[in-house]
């Protein structure tokens, strides 16, 4: 290869290098100034790994508290995962670590920088003191201004119910995150927190924590009937109080426990699926009890009334009467704390009561009793089959880890493209594909992993048809790189990894939710979720891999690389059979949808926004096939229209999900995505614009020297 | 040698030619009207569709027979069977949780007149209204018959009307439910329309649901 | 078929039959290429303008038989472009097929792939026409014990018009199908009107001012609205924004009902959100008027027993439906089923499919159902096996020679071309 191919190649790799190496790591060089919470009691790491194992019910179907924390802290702080800094150390907060601050210590969690902001001059209008425009803000930063958050919030519901949530201006959508975050993130603590307000009073009378109530009721009938040194007046004064107490206590977590979402509990009745929150199983009762309360204090009143003024005469006639009042409130209207409910309060009091000791065998024994409390029962109904296999595909992060690999391989191939035609070239040739083979297992054993768990296909929503695409456009890309081997395939290979890899995270952070989720009722069908949609993911990427030689073909021939007619001509071969495989898989999986929508919907076709998608993809390659086969377009042509393939792979893929119609709209709608939308087609657009010219130029300067020759 | 057909690139401006022809018939062809007056012969047959208009969406469960000369308009929320007679009568239906004493006040009320109802129609006195006979399920029904000028506000427009009537048919079909009939227009057109007021009240009967023959 | 010279320089070309030049016009890879992409942009435009006038309408613009021509839309905008209708689009598609995919082309081994593929595409055309003409979707949403007859089409209204007899009931029906109504579109100018005639009643039914989506408003005297109708009763009608992602169309008109004995004229307003006959009186008999979505009677009753869904614990999302039914035929057999999501029931010639569920009201169950008669119902099946045997077969046959190419080019010379260079070497010495 001429010198002048090297310098080329090696200039422009550098530049993917570097603008890949600045996106992979700004994570870490970012300038993120840690937040200091010098007296933060950080969780050991043996007390974690036993946490975050702890069951629990979340979108449908019971995870390890680990999953759930990652997947509240993804949406909150956009990360996995915080960096904080203790007594001038740096100390990483894990989401399970985080989750267990914010249900059981929300005093520590209060400290952390939890709410991720991105525009923070939407703070400024409350009088707040900004940092970074994009920012990380903690709870005790946010405390001072939640009444104005309040106020604006309900301005902003007004005005959705009003015009829908597209009327609102960015910085409106983007305070309606902030407000969301924080209301999860209230709705986590424990709220069986005694108000202060209320704790003196209790206190005197030996009530310290809510379980204490489960007693009290016997306890106040007691108090009631004794006393028998105390005149009618002071009892019938002594049962105001004691009912007044009663109550108090019953209305702690019922404000709190109504929105509490701990789903800790799974239920004790074998037929019912739905795992109970403590707070609310409480608020449920704590309600139907205040209402009791109320019709105690009317009918108190009326009684009262209707006798006039007491004296203790007078108190001493009515007693019996005034004490069948109160006992009817305290003993048949208030309903009693079901025993499970009680029970669940007493293991989440304790639990809260333990990791607050800070001492790392209290914490430990506590999260141990509490699992082996409900472990029978978890086991007994099957749901924790698999939570340790969840907690190590977690822990794994296949695809993050394969990113790393694929960088890798990117950087060795760089390496290689400095070393062609020396004697290092074959070596670091065979590294490359090594290690891009290792990136692919990795990540095909990652979609495995999370098949086996959510036992079904690997593609059931629209984040799984990310690294489905990845490992497909790698494993493919390989196998042609088998027959080609002159490593153009594997650079492509590198490129379109990163990319998809990339993009995943990227739709992970923006939706923030847990992807390993049980399927819509329409999707429940092993056998079409196996033939369709993997044969249109295929299909996908097989257009991704047309596009992207094609795209390669262009910008080697525009920058001189490509000049070998040998090498161009395998190129066009190459994407000419990329498109024959993008049509056998996109026909197939599209008329396979038909099928599948005729079983399930009554018809086969329904013109459906992400069937016209399929199609588009399927007329496109055909399209292309004609126009070559009828010479219409030459090789030039024929890169770019495989390079125009993206856009269409791209409108079916994600466009289509922003239109927010049809049977298939599964989807969201999203300004921001839209705009990288229209950026990617204005690319597509120019790629092909260049090709053009640069075909066009090439054929008048090889005409100029026909005629130059001829005229010699 | 093999003989070697090649499928021979199609001239371009022939071609256009070709589907500029297509296309002026596909255009003529499909220019086509439908003429301004057309005779309609096709008649559906009847089916449940037809039985049941509760089970089909409305919000009216009762079977009632109309006068012929009343017009059936749309329902409404409170005006579940809504009829039109002559140009100013109407004759709403209503069905509600309301008491029968909200209801003869806000009546009584639209013609500027001042009641007092006692809670329960057994102490009514005869003036306000009048026990008239049974309607549905067998239950009592009263009937009032007011006069004056009559004033209401809805949707915040104001209507005022000279020597108008009420003629109101109440029934407190049970604990949960009062069903009213009134009908409101000129005096002179709804003394006319009184007897086809009651008959049409005690014709009325319930829809049946499925689950009632079960 | 005249033969054609390759080479055009110096020889004169056959003049062409017409026959041959239809021919060569239809089988052509340019009338593919120009076809494929008509249907593309065609499929690209309707996925646009979907989310602004919802699936059925739009469906109906771009894809029915009656659309011979479309000016399509962006975002309310008319496009300066004409292209013809999808339906005979595919029908030249499907005429080029067979022309050029399966007439013209060349046979032989290496062709048989295409041709294979090919039929099966034309075979999947047929079965979209069949569908088209041939099949009846409708929805029939059930009341637990309630029985059935009938079906109602998703995105066409009818006009119903009828006798009631001495008790008050209905009798059949007189119907004025969408197709007739739907070109009378609201105007605030001239309004667009026809006049319909029956056979034994005493009056016409003049319909104008046809909306695809109305809302009817009370008249309270607040101002109004360029696409407001008149007011009639003192209501009149909004024209509204669909709502594309619910496809619910409350189509509406103004009718004029003009009795034949000269006797005044009587105004209405129908409207698909009214759930029951507007009356009216001619001649001292009393009749109905209503705009329900287009009735399909069945010659079979169901009658839903229960129903059951399933949501996912601590959600709303569903994870399961399904209801018992009972089919009774017009011979009155009865059969009794249980529909699922995925697991619709076919049965005499209808599929009814299991479309959507609501929890239960009151202790009643409710169930929404599809039904289907399609004769090319399985066809499709058939149309995928026969287009993935062609398709595969040549991408198979073409792969394994690419290989076979590349793996020779890469091959370093081998014994026998060793030794034949060496004879020639021999011989030329």
């Amino acid at each position: 290869m001429n010198k002048k191919l090297r310098i080329l190649g090696f200039v422009l790799s550098l530049a993917l290098v570097i603008a890949a190496a600045i996106y992979g790591v700004r994570g870490i060089i970012k300038k993120d100034k840690l937040s200091v919470v010098d007296d933060y009691q950080a969780y050991s790491k043996v007390v974690l790994t036993e946490a975050k194992s702890i069951p629990v019910q979340d979108d449908g179907r019971v995870k390890p508290l680990q999953t759930w924390a990652e997947t509240l802290m993804l949406a909150m702080h956009g990360q996995r995962g915080m960096d904080i800094q203790v007594n001038e150390k740096k100390v990483k907060i894990t989401p399970t670590a985080w989750l267990l601050d914010a249900i059981f210590r929300p005093e520590q969690a209060d400290k952390l920088p939890t709410f991720r902001v991105d525009n923070s001059h939407i703070l400024e209008e409350y009088g707040m003191e900004i940092k970074d425009l994009r920012d990380r803000y903690s709870m005790n930063d946010l405390k001072p201004y939640l009444s104005k958050f309040d106020g604006e919030n309900r301005l902003i519901n007004e005005k959705i119910k009003k015009s829908g949530r597209d009327s609102l201006t960015l910085e409106e959508k983007q305070m309606t995150e902030l407000f969301e975050a924080i209301s999860i993130y209230l709705n986590l603590r424990d709220p069986f927190a005694i108000n202060s307000r209320d704790q003196e009073m209790l206190e005197q009378i030996g009530l310290q924590k809510v379980s204490d109530v489960f007693g009290f009721k016997d306890k106040i009938l007691g108090f009631a009937k004794q006393s028998p040194n105390s005149s009618p007046t002071q009892l019938i004064n002594g049962l105001d109080s004691l009912s007044s107490v009663f109550n108090t206590l019953a209305r702690q977590p019922q404000y709190y426990g109504k929105y509490s979402n701990l789903p800790l509990f799974p239920p004790t009745e074998k037929d019912n699926d739905t795992w109970f929150s403590a707070g609310q199983q409480y608020a449920l009762i704590a309600e139907n009890n205040d209402q009791a309360y109320q019709n105690y204090i009317t009918k108190r009143d009326k009684f009262l009334k209707a006798v006039g003024p007491v004296d203790d005469a007078k108190a001493g006639e009515i007693f019996k009467d005034y004490f069948e009042i109160f006992t009817t409130y305290i003993d048949k209207d208030s309903k009693p704390f079901p025993k499970y409910v009680q029970e669940a309060i007493i293991q989440q009091e304790t639990l809260t009561a333990k990791l607050n000791s800070n001492n790392e065998t209290t914490q430990l024994s506590a999260i141990k009793e509490f699992k082996k409390k409900y472990a029978n029962t978890v086991h007994s109904r099957g749901e924790d089959a698999m939570i340790d296999t969840e907690i190590a595909h977690n822990d794994r992060n296949y695809f993050n880890n394969g990113l790393a690999i694929i960088i890798l391989a990117l950087f060795v191939v760089v390496a290689r493209c400095m070393l062609l035609g020396t004697r290092f070239d074959r070596t670091f040739y065979w590294i490359a594909y090594a290690v891009t083979s290792i990136a692919t297992l990795y990540i095909i054993a990652g979609i495995a992993h999370r098949s086996y768990i959510m036992d079904r296909p690997p593609v059931g929503n629209l984040y799984d048809t990310m690294p489905f695409i990845v490992a497909a456009c790698l494993a493919l890309l390989l196998l042609i790189e088998l027959i080609s081997k002159d490593g153009i395939m594997l650079a492509v290979a590198t490129v379109l990894g990163i990319g998809g890899i990339v993009l995943a995270k990227q739709y992970e952070v923006s939706q923030a939710t847990d992807h390993l989720s049980p399927l819509r009722a329409v999707l429940k069908s092993n056998y079409w979720l196996t033939t369709h949609v993997i044969t249109i993911t295929l299909g996908y990427a097989g257009g991704l891999i047309t596009a992207a030689i094609s795209v390669f073909y262009i910008l080697g021939r525009t920058f001189g690389i490509i000049d070998s007619k040998a090498v161009r001509k395998k190129l066009t071969s190459i994407v000419y059979g990329m498109v024959a495989f993008t049509l056998v898989f996109s026909l197939v999986g599209t008329i396979l949808g038909g099928i599948w929508g005729a079983d399930s919907w009554g018809r086969f076709w329904g013109w459906d926004p992400k069937e016209n998608g399929a199609l588009l993809i399927v007329l496109w390659v055909l399209i292309i096939l004609h126009a070559r086969l009828g010479g219409y377009i030459k090789e030039m042509g024929l890169h770019c229209c495989g390079a125009f393939t993206a856009a269409i792979v791209v409108f079916s893929w994600w466009h289509v999900n922003f239109l927010g119609v049809g049977l298939h709209s599964y989807g969201f709608t999203s300004a921001d995505a839209m705009g990288a939308l229209w950026t990617f087609y204005a690319v597509i657009g120019l790629l092909i614009i260049i090709g053009i010219v640069v075909s066009v130029v090439e054929k008048e300067s090889k005409k100029r020297a026909k005629l130059e020759k001829n005229e010699l | 040698m093999k003989k070697h057909h090649t499928h021979a690139r199609t001239q371009i401006f022939p071609f256009l030619r070709n589907i500029a022809f297509l296309s002026a018939i596909l255009l003529t062809v499909g220019c086509e009207e439908i003429p301004k007056e057309v005779e309609i012969t096709h008649q559906r047959e009847l089916c449940k569709f037809d039985e049941n208009e509760a089970l089909r969406g409305a919000v009216n469960r009762f079977k009632a027979k109309q006068p012929i000369h009343w017009r059936r308009l749309a329902e409404t929320k409170n005006r579940i069977l809504n009829y039109r007679v002559g140009e100013n009568t109407e004759v709403a239906l209503g069905s509600f949780r309301g008491s029968v004493k909200s209801n003869i006040i806000r009546w009584y009320g639209q013609y500027g007149q001042t009641v007092t109802v006692p809670n329960t129609t057994e102490e009514l006195k005869p003036g306000i209204m009048v026990k008239h006979g049974t309607m549905i399920g067998n239950s009592d029904y009263y009937l009032l018959d007011i006069k004056g000028k009559f004033e209401t506000s809805m949707g915040g427009v104001t209507v005022k009307q000279d020597d108008w009537s009420t003629v109101g048919i109440i029934c407190q079909y049970n604990d949960e439910e009062l069903i009213t009939i009134k009908m409101t227009g000129p005096t002179s057109e709804t003394a006319k329309e009184k007897k086809n007021l009651i008959k049409f009240a005690e014709d009325l009967k319930f829809i049946t649901f499925p689950e009632d023959k079960q | 078929m005249s033969k054609q010279n390759i080479s055009t320089s110096g020889k004169v070309k056959k003049k062409k039959s017409i026959p041959v030049l239809i021919f060569d016009f239809f089988s052509s890879y340019l009338l593919a290429v120009t076809t494929l992409t008509v249907l593309g942009l065609l499929v690209w435009f309707s996925t646009l303008e979907q989310t602004v006038y919802g699936l059925s309408a739009t469906a109906e613009k771009y894809y029915h038989s009656s659309a011979y021509f479309v000016i399509p839309e962006i975002n309310g905008s008319k496009i300066p472009l004409i292209l013809p209708g999808a339906y005979w689009t595919c029908v030249i598609l499907f005429l080029n097929m067979v022309c050029g995919g399966i007439i013209r082309i060349r046979k032989g081994i290496k062709q048989l792939g295409p041709v294979i593929a090919h039929f099966g595409i034309i075979l999947l055309l047929v079965t979209g026409f069949v569908d088209h003409h041939n099949s009846v979707h409708g929805h029939m949403d059930t009341r637990q014990f309630g029985t059935y007859d009938y079906a109602w089409k998703r995105g066409k209204t009818s006009l119903e018009v009828f006798k009631y007899d001495d008790e008050q009931n209905k009798t059949p029906p007189y119907v004025i199908k969408h197709e007739m109504l739907e070109d009378l579109q609201h105007d605030s100018g001239t309004p667009k009107y026809r006049v319909f005639k029956f056979k034994d009643l005493p009056f016409d039914v003049e319909v104008r001012n046809f909306y695809d989506n109305a809302t009817i408003f009370v008249d309270n005297g607040n101002p109004r609205e360029k696409t407001d109708g008149a007011v009639i009763d003192g209501i009149f009608l909004r024209a509204t924004d669909i709502d594309p992602t619910t496809d619910l169309y409350m189509f509406s008109c103004y009718v004029t009902i003009r009795p034949h004995d000269g006797s005044e004229a009587r105004n209405l307003i129908l409207s698909r959100t009214v759930n029951h006959p507007l009356t009216f009186s001619v001649e001292g008999k009393l009749y109905g008027i209503e705009m329900p979505n287009e009735i399909w009677k069945m010659p079979y009753e169901v009658r839903l027993v229960n129903s059951y869904g399933e949501f996912y614990p601590g959600t709303e999302r569903p994870s399961y439906y399904s209801s018992d039914i009972i089919w009774k035929d017009s011979k009155g057999v009865e059969k009794t089923s249980k529909i699922k999501m995925n697991e619709p029931l076919r049965y005499q010639g209808f599929t009814l499919y299991q479309a959507s569920w609501t929890p239960p009201t009151n202790g009643i169950e409710y169930s929404g159902f599809v039904i289907v008669t399609n004769p090319a119902d399985q066809w499709p099946v058939t149309c995928l096996w026969i287009s993935f045997a062609g398709l595969i077969f040549h991408f198979i046959m073409k792969l394994s020679k690419y290989i076979g190419k590349e793996q020779r080019k890469s091959k370093p010379a081998d014994s026998k071309s060793k030794v034949n260079a060496k004879a020639k070497a021999k011989a030329n010495a």
